[in-house]
């Protein structure tokens, strides 16, 4: 039995679903649920439950709970981030459960068992099929996980028709730096002649963007192109691959650059700080391209949202949020005219965030 | 796992490398063998993961530690020649299919075992310099011993599953379901369907009287249940030929066979002949067909099936060991027979008519009673034509079939035609009139030599000659007067002669019985001096009611233009009609489909009339 706890996710549990896939190849039955269900006639051996971030640990640990007194006699194995990360605080709480650190290497050349989704409502019209080429990333951000948990580059000897579902309308990358892997150029032609729309969906590294590059992006069906911009540093490489991308068609509307915003490293005592990420903001905005404010979280957060960097103050980093939901679309912010006058006029970041009190609800 | 020599029998290379099992569906047949092989009696075989994953789950034996190990060996299976997958090439047949074939068997008290090859890297390493044991035995990972799970019996439970992982992209448009049903329907030994197949259970019964053998097996493929053809039962004649084919006292095989009702090649999957041998499909229905070398009309669903082990199919089983038993003598038989089908057909065809009688049904219905008529009696003549029946006594319960069938069909026309001529005297006496006037105007045609077309030819030449002074080729607009003039007279003229028929035409009139009758009169009697060319076009013009398209009047203007040797004159007039008689094409494009038919006529007689003029002017 796979369980997928029920946080919030807008991608299914591709892990329980190579796992799936692994257990057939083993002539085993399989069933998945998520969240909590109560509707299996039969006895379980194994329960695998998957987990997410770490401040998604209370469906993890409800499901444990749950399946653990429904089927006392199965086996109950807890993996994903959150179980890679804390697994003592997983261990200490559920003594009985076997904790799974990371990748399990077995399972993952298998092709994820999209069948199984089909029986939970909240999956059963996905229509995409998610790959890795490649796993881990050349650089070392201090922020990001993925040199911590996935290590150096390597790239996976594939076809990546082997992992489409018949059917399905897009294809999703998962690759953490797709354009740094060995072989990006293998891997773009092939996307090229399965014609599927694809999204990179955890971003290109923009310093990587070359004019060959630029050529065979464009010429995939994309709708939104994933670039970040982190620190002011990359101010002139985004620039450029922006301009490139432009340059074979692609509209500033559909490139959508990612920023970091309240990370802080001890380390160096360096950070992003409320003025900078505003002059980030204006420079993606005079590229005419969509900005998406991301908020750092650290690895171990057990609660969303409670981490404040010294250079932030907590009511800015409301405005933030509070902006991305009054001004914002979808948690972005498009080169929308009033918005892009509104934060180049403005003197400092407290004024550029500061939101209009509407007028019929003043009080008096 | 390791392999050594003892294990690896000749056929190896053949087998993974040749063109022997180059990636078709034919691995599922050696699969469904393995598992009859092992006594089983349920075959399920499915998709997985939309079409990455085909599974073969049986409930046969299952093997144990060695068996496994053995079955693995390729060519040297210990099945004996009884069984139908002795030549133990099966497990491999995937290889060239899928990127993994994974083996999961349990035997009764034993462990559950698995086992795992790997066809990318066999593929791989079969161009380098490898030895064929060691990519084998890196290709084959070892023996798994599973754990049972709690629903699990280890006393009990007894199954095989392959499964063939990660079907190549290239292999993909053959693991489709529609094709997968088609061929296991087709080459495997399932039963027929007798609930949209009658005759199932006679056929079954006789078959296994005469002593044919096959393992009765169940069979399903996305957990739907497998019958061979025919699928229905409506489209062929209710009569059941059995045939035994004996050689030399001997028993060879045994057919049945069933003509469809229609004179016409019968569809797939219903169409064909099929050798079968211990209830798989060897070959396709042309290995049949080939044994006899005439034409043969595919108007029958058949099976010939194998009971002497002497006849040997080959390794592909696309075909029969030819040094085996007495296999030359049984094809001869199998291709005589072939011809007498033949001769069936022929005969069924002589004698009765479905589509035929379908039609004039239908003309009935519509109170087309003329061509009814006219059909009734065609088909009457065919029928009594003789023809001889094929001298084979088999076939005796079909000519009966016929026979019968035939004096239906008799019998219905019959009634067709008294029913016409008791309800409709009137109607059909008028008809007959109006034939007996065109006849009798025929008759006046041929003993006068065309003179009804000199009457109007000579009245046109009068006009014009009459007008002959005043006319200048060469400008336009008097020879558009002409034209208007001649072409009224013409129509004038022509209405006179056929309204002794039926009445004076009015474009509003013109429905298509009116049509037909002037379009057979002028095109079918009065123009046979116009150039079978024109003629042509002409006809085709009237088929096509919507236009009366530029490129036909171009086509007949180059026809002019290379008989006539023409110039510009007639270039003038056919401009006038082409692009200049705007009215004409105004009226064409306002017309209902009735009045389009009239005026392309119309414009027709306009271009037959320049010919007309130009031959008078001896151009």
């Amino acid at each position: 039995m796979l369980v997928e706890p029920d946080y919030y996710t807008r991608y299914p549990p591709l892990g329980l679903m190579k796992l799936s896939s692994f257990h057939k190849s083993r002539g085993d039955d399989i069933d998945f649920v998520r969240g909590l269900v109560n509707n299996c006639n039969y006895d379980p051996d194994i329960i695998k439950i998957t987990s997410l971030f770490t401040y998604s640990w209370k469906p993890v640990h409800r499901a444990i709970e749950f399946y653990h007194r429904l089927y006392p006699r199965a086996k109950i194995e807890v993996g994903g981030i959150y179980a890679s990360i804390m697994p003592e605080r997983i261990r200490l709480k559920f003594p009985f459960a076997f904790i799974h650190k990371g990748l399990y290497n077995p399972a993952e050349r298998y092709m994820p068992d999209y069948d199984m989704l089909k029986t939970v409502k909240k999956w059963s019209d996905w229509n995409s099929s998610i790959l890795f080429t490649s796993r881990g990333c050349i650089r070392n951000c201090p922020f990001c996980v993925v040199p911590k948990l996935e290590g150096k580059i390597c790239s996976a000897d594939i076809s990546i028709k082997d992992y489409i579902y018949p059917g399905h309308k897009k294809i999703i990358l998962w690759d953490n730096n797709f354009l740094a892997s060995p072989r990006w150029k293998e891997s773009t032609n092939e996307l090229k002649e399965i014609g599927l729309w694809v999204d990179f969906n955890q971003g290109l590294d923009a310093r990587l963007v070359d004019d060959e590059k630029a050529r065979m992006l464009a010429d995939l069906k994309i709708d939104i192109y994933r670039l970040a911009y982190d620190s002011m540093v990359e101010a002139k490489a985004v620039r450029k691959a922006v301009n490139l991308l432009n340059d074979y068609g692609v509209k500033g509307r559909s490139i959508l650059i990612y920023c970091i915003y309240n990370f802080y490293n001890n380390l160096n005592s360096e950070g992003d700080s409320p003025s900078e990420f505003l002059a980030r903001l204006n420079d993606i905005f005079s590229l005419n391209c969509v900005a998406y404010p991301m908020r750092f979280e650290p690895l171990d957060s057990l609660w969303k949202g409670k981490y404040i960097s010294p250079l932030w103050k907590d009511y800015q980093l409301e405005s933030i949020a509070k902006a991305r939901r009054v001004m914002g679309y979808g948690g972005a912010f498009p080169p929308y005219e009033g918005l892009i006058n509104k934060l180049k006029s403005a003197k400092n970041f407290d004024e550029a965030f500061q939101l209009r009190v509407p007028k019929n609800s003043i009080r008096k | 796992m390791k392999y050594e020599n003892m294990f690896v029998g000749s056929r190896l290379m053949e087998t993974i490398t040749s063109g022997l099992y180059d990636g078709n569906l034919n691995c599922l047949r050696e699969y469904v063998q393995n598992s009859i092989d092992s006594h089983a009696k349920k075959i399920e075989i499915s998709f997985e993961n939309g079409t990455s994953n085909l599974v073969i789950r049986d409930n046969g034996s299952g093997m144990d530690r060695e068996e496994l190990i053995h079955s693995l060996g390729i060519g040297v299976s210990n099945k004996s020649e009884e069984d139908i997958g002795w030549r133990g090439v099966g497990i491999w047949s995937g290889v060239p299919v899928c990127r993994r074939i994974v083996i999961i068997t349990k035997k009764k008290e034993n462990s559950k075992y698995r086992i795992e090859i790997n066809n990318d890297l066999i593929r791989n390493e079969s161009l380098s310099n490898k030895s064929i044991l060691e990519i084998l035995s890196n290709a084959t990972g070892e023996i798994e011993d599973l754990s049972l799970g709690n629903n699990e019996s280890y006393e009990d439970d007894h199954f095989t599953i392959i499964r063939l992982e990660s079907i190549l992209p290239t292999q993909k448009y053959l693991f489709k379901n529609k094709l997968i049903v088609e061929y296991l329907s087709s080459e495997l030994p399932v039963p027929l369907n007798s609930k949209v197949f009658p005759y199932a259970g006679d056929i079954e019964g006789w078959l296994n009287e005469q002593g044919v053998q096959y393992p009765y097996v169940e069979i399903l493929f996305n957990n739907s249940k497998i019958y061979r053809p025919p699928t229905k039962s409506d489209i062929f004649l209710k009569c059941l030929v059995k045939k035994e084919f004996i050689i030399k006292n001997e028993l060879i095989a045994v057919g049945w066979f069933l003509a469809g009702l229609e004179n016409e090649k019968l569809k797939m999957p219903n169409c064909g002949i099929y050798f079968k041998k211990k209830g798989f499909t060897i070959g396709d229905t042309n290995l049949v067909l080939r044994q006899f070398s005439g034409m043969y009309h595919p108007w029958q669903y058949g099976e010939v099936h194998i009971i002497s082990p002497k006849i040997r199919e080959n390794a592909a089983r696309n075909n029969f060991e030819y040094n085996s038993g007495n296999v030359d003598l049984f094809l001869e038989e199998v291709g005589n027979f072939i011809k007498y089908l033949e001769q069936l057909n022929r005969y069924k065809s002589q004698r009765t008519s479905h589509k035929s009688i379908l039609k004039i049904k239908s003309n009935f219905e519509q109170k087309n009673l003329a061509s009814c008529l006219k059909d009734i009696k065609e088909i009457r003549r065919r029928f009594n034509y003789p023809v001889s029946f094929p001298k084979e006594s088999s076939l005796l319960p079909m000519k009966r079939a016929i026979d019968e069938e035939s004096n239906r069909e008799v019998g219905e026309l019959d009634a067709i035609e008294q029913f016409i001529i008791e309800d409709n005297k009137g109607e059909l006496q008028r008809e007959k009139e109006k034939k007996i006037i065109l006849k009798d105007m025929d008759i006046v045609n041929n003993a006068k030599g065309s003179k009804i077309q000199n009457i109007v030819r000579d009245a046109e030449i009068k006009n014009i000659s009459n007008e002959r002074d005043s006319l200048n080729v060469e400008q336009e607009r008097e020879t558009k007067d002409l034209l208007d003039k001649a072409n009224s007279k013409l129509d004038k003229n022509l209405s006179n002669k056929l309204g002794k028929e039926m009445g004076q035409i009015k474009i509003s009139e013109m429905n298509n019985k009116n049509f037909n009758i002037l379009s057979d009169f002028i095109l079918g009697r009065s123009y046979d001096y116009l150039d079978p060319r024109i003629k042509e076009i002409f006809a085709k013009n009237i088929e096509n009611t919507n236009v009366f398209v530029d490129t036909d009047l171009d086509s007949i203007r180059e026809i002019f233009l290379e008989k006539l040797n023409l110039d510009s004159n007639l270039l003038a007039l056919y401009n006038i009609l082409k692009n200049e008689d705007k009215d004409s094409f105004e009226l064409l494009e306002k017309a209902s489909p009735e009045e389009r038919k009239f005026i392309s006529l119309e414009m027709i007689l306009a271009v037959d009339l320049i010919y007309r003029l130009l031959k008078n002017f001896n151009y």
